[in-house]
């Protein structure tokens, strides 16, 4: 049932007033209630009002409210144990500062909200620097469907801290630690952990730890060398990835060293002292090391895929569509840039493995039944994220390597390639928002 | 995400299971603690040990367990705690058919049920009624064999769990209900009408049924005909199109009867509905049949379209909405059905081109089918039959007004992806179905 929230004029502070509709089925008929909107609360005077329609709820024009709730909006209501609860409240932590949120960028969001007419609720885009954290308020733009047309439009306000709030863009640590504090209610789609965290956690998975690169900190000298040992092949990855930090590869045959720069330039070294003068030019920072997976090139392409996992609307996670991004010829990671190709995982699986659909099958699920227990295993120490892309890659034995988890996937590829499926991928992690939270 | 364990029979120590520690340690399993070994309906009190000398994917199990349990060595197993149990498993059965010749026949085509035999696991038996030995607690049949990818024959004892595609007497049903409670799907077949008065109590679901009533006598026909111009008359038990007349009043008070008679289209006239309700008696052969409302529904150059909406529960025991498949009928006929000769296309393409839906539209309506689908699943569910997989068939009308026409449950077809060209969708409606026979065996999805 869908109630309408309107502001009435009554001299005296704090009232609602409640139509027919419902007051019929309170038992007994209270005379305070606990009003709550997202995080905030107030007791509130609660009066019968035969001329209101049935789905309609209302408050004192004077109610203390630092906030607004526009009237058009479509509300749930939840009653129980002497509160009122209306909802859902969803924000979306999408900007760092109020001014980008403009009409262009708004407007990419419409497409989130193609299913809100079965979600319902305060839907508002907002920017970190639009929190208020002492009125516990955001400034942002709320979702709402004009009455006639129904087109989507965005209207600004000021919005009551949310049931829960949907991080939608990379915070660095002291932002995120600042909306975490302040934050009481539920928060998705965090901030991941360093790559290192994640190593460990992984690690540590008896259901994972031989599908996640092994990985340490390289910090002392014997470290790359014992690698090397056991691997023949590494990766040195900075800790922190920031531009400007680069990657490298390192083999070791027969007591000799090759390192190859993400440039594609290779040096020849002969000495375990040699490559430890050389990296203590090259890496200026906290280096990890970690066993390179023999990868399958395609026509001179390092490909990888990328898994995209969503939580259903029933909390179970779920493979929504796999990708598989092919990087430029020659490059020694599937980074991609402008010369990178973009096919659906299947079609890839049948035309680089030349699998049948059966095998394709096969190795589909074990692909996503390895994600989904990595999903379930970074949510078990993390938090909670509405959905997580992951990157893979097969190794020459066909094996599953988990390489990298993002968590502000983008889906504009399918945007042309299956519309229907792209508005269900944007949909989703709302509709899982709001089950997490109402 | 579980590992699968490989059996080494123990030929040495009497009465006991040996694992890894590390896999103790992630069951929680302590070895001072008392255990029951499960396998199928079968239990036995056993020792627990570890074994750093086994990997994690080893299990050591006595010879003398394997031999009192009849476990399948060459499958893979998981184990899982239940109270003062550990189960191995799982150990589903798939009842395919009365007879053993008609097992015979088709288990063979089973094997893409097992495809994804990795994450299945266990042992997976096929049998019929007819294999049954309901005193012994045993089971003629074919069991799975993930070595070979063959079913090879034996006699098993009852598995933990039964998804069961056929029709079953109230005999069998009351058997069935004793031995698996709740471990078995697909409990019993629902007809046309019974579907109406379980839907039709639900406020939510009310809208969306046509008019329907029980045929008693020709009388009904004229009150039906009253409120509306056309009418279909069905079976009660029917499916895939057989036996549908389409009535209508003719100018003076004449009936006309449409229908399909060896694939091609019939017309008769009736001068009264006594008349026809002598012709209906002879058709039926004495047995029950609905009349109901006849739809405007949908076409595309002359092709009447309805809708078939694929639902398969999955190992956490929800409901999954897998595909919407439209259905053409043949030009001019009057039931839609793929096998009657129509084709078949994706639903969203369908509501596109009929609509003129952009996609959003496309996109909003076709996920108001999917919110009434789950809700008619859950309806049905509600009123006692415990359903594994469901084939909704939707009707859309001319005023874009959403019906539901039926529900199939004996073993709808997941043939439905293949007349879309969706093979991978088409494994994945099977391995859900083993999923969920595996939930009900004790192995549901595991949250961690």
């Amino acid at each position: 049932m869908i109630y309408y929230f309107k502001e009435l004029s009554e001299n005296r502070k704090n009232l609602l007033f409640l139509p027919l509709s419902i007051w019929e089925n309170m038992n007994p008929k209270p005379q305070w209630l606990t009003l709550q909107a997202g995080e905030w609360m107030a007791r509130v005077e609660v009066e019968l009002r035969e001329d209101l329609p049935e789905n309609t709820v209302g408050v004192s024009t004077i109610a203390e409210f630092p906030f607004n709730l526009p009237e058009q909006i479509p509300f749930e209501m939840k009653i129980q144990e002497g509160k009122l609860r209306i909802g859902p409240i969803m924000g979306i932590l999408a900007f760092h500062e109020t001014h980008e949120m403009t009409a262009e960028a708004l407007e990419k969001y419409t497409r989130y909200l193609a299913g809100y007419s079965s979600i319902n609720g305060l839907i508002y885009i907002c920017s970190a620097k639009g929190i208020n954290h002492s009125l516990k308020t955001i400034e942002g733009y709320c979702f709402n469907l004009e009455e006639k047309t129904s087109k989507p439009v965005w209207m600004f306000g000021k919005f009551p801290f949310p049931d829960v709030l949907y991080c939608h863009l990379e915070q660095s640590e002291d932002e995120y630690n600042q909306t975490l504090s302040v934050m009481r209610g539920k928060i998705l789609n965090a901030n991941l952990s360093s790559k290192w965290l994640l190593s460990k956690l992984f690690q540590s998975s008896i259901h994972l730890r031989g599908h996640w690169p092994y990985t340490e900190l390289l910090n002392n000298d014997h470290k790359l060398d014992d690698m090397l040992n056991k691997f023949g092949s590494v990766y040195l990855k900075p800790l922190v990835a920031e531009k400007g930090k680069l990657l490298f590869k390192v083999d070791k045959k027969e007591g000799s060293y090759r390192i190859h720069d993400y440039f594609g330039d290779e040096k020849s070294l002969n000495s375990t002292m040699e490559v430890n003068d050389y990296l203590k030019g090259a890496l200026h920072d906290t280096y990890l090391v970690q066993q390179a997976v023999p990868v399958v090139k395609y026509e001179e392409r390092c490909f990888n895929f990328k898994v995209h996992m969503q939580k259903t609307s029933r909390s179970h996670w779920k493979c929504a569509y796999i990708t598989a991004h092919f990087g430029e010829t020659g490059g020694i990671s599937a980074n991609f840039n402008r010369t990178g190709i973009v096919l659906n995982g299947r079609d890839a699986l049948r035309q680089v493995f030349q699998m049948d659909e059966r095998e394709v099958f096969k190795k589909e699920q074990e692909i996503i039944e390895l994600c989904c227990t990595a999903c379930k295993t970074l949510e078990h120490s993390k938090g909670s994220y509405a959905e997580l892309s992951i990157d893979i890659i097969l190794d020459e034995n066909l094996s599953v390597w988990l390489m990298d988890i993002n968590h502000h996937p983008d889906h504009q590829s399918l945007f042309y390639s299956d519309r229907q499926l792209y508005l269900n991928v944007l949909a989703t992690p709302l509709e899982y928002a709001k089950l997490s939270a109402w | 995400m579980m590992r699968m364990n490989k059996i080494i029979p123990d030929l040495h120590a009497n009465n006991c299971l040996t694992i890894h520690p590390d896999v103790a340690k992630y069951h929680n399993l302590s070895t001072a603690k008392k255990w029951f070994l499960r396998f199928g309906n079968q239990a036995l009190e056993m020792k627990l040990k570890t074994s750093s000398v086994l990997t994690e994917d080893e299990i050591k199990l006595s010879a003398s367990i394997i031999d009192l349990l009849s476990i399948p060595i060459n499958c893979r197993f998981e184990i899982r705690r239940e109270n003062n149990e550990i189960l191995l498993g799982p150990f589903i059965g798939i009842l395919v058919g009365a007879n053993k010749s008609y097992l015979d026949e088709s288990v063979q085509y089973l094997s893409n049920y097992l495809y994804d035999y990795e994450h299945i696991g266990g042992a997976v038996i096929a049998f019929s009624l007819e294999g049954i030995d309901p005193l012994r607690y045993t089971i003629e049949g074919y069991l799975y064999s993930p070595e070979t990818e063959k079913w090879e024959p034996g006699i098993f004892p009852y598995p933990a769990s039964v998804f069961k595609i056929i029709y079953l007497n109230r005999e069998w049903r009351n058997h069935f209900q004793t031995v698996f409670g709740h471990r078995y799907f697909n409990s019993y077949v629902f007809n046309k009408w019974e579907m109406y008065k379980w839907l039709s109590q639900n406020s939510q679901l009310n809208s969306f049924l046509p008019k329907t009533v029980i045929y008693y006598a020709p009388q009904d026909i004229e009150n039906l005909l009253n409120e509306h111009n056309e009418i279909f008359i069905k079976p009660v038990h029917g499916s895939m199109g057989e036996r549908i007349y389409r009535v209508k009043k003719t100018q003076g008070s004449s009936l006309q009867l449409e229908f399909q008679q060896a694939g091609e289209p019939q017309k008769s006239n009736f001068s009264s509905v006594h008349e026809l309700g002598v012709f209906l008696k002879k058709q039926f052969k004495g047995k029950t049949f609905i009349l109901q409302q006849s739809l405007d529904l949908i076409t595309y150059q002359e092709k009447k379209i309805d809708f078939r909406i694929v639902m398969v529960k999955n190992q956490s025991g929800d409901w999954e909405d897998m595909c919407m498949v439209a259905k053409y009928g043949r030009e001019g006929s009057i039931v839609t059905n793929i096998l009657a000769g129509g084709t078949a296309e994706v639903g969203e393409i369908t509501l596109q081109k009929v609509f003129g839906f952009s996609e959003e539209e496309a996109f909003r309506f076709r996920k108001e089918i999917s919110r009434i689908s789950y809700e008619a699943a859950r309806c049905i569910e509600e009123c006692g039959v415990h359903c594994g997989n469901l084939g909704i068939d939707i009707a859309i009308d001319t005023a874009k007004k959403v019906w539901i026409i039926e529900i199939n449950n004996v073993n709808p077809s997941p043939l439905f992806a293949l007349d879309i060209n969706d093979r991978q969708l088409f494994y994945q409606i099977k391995r859900s179905n083993m999923l969920y026979a595996k939930n009900l065996a004790g192995f549901p999805e595991k949250m961690t």
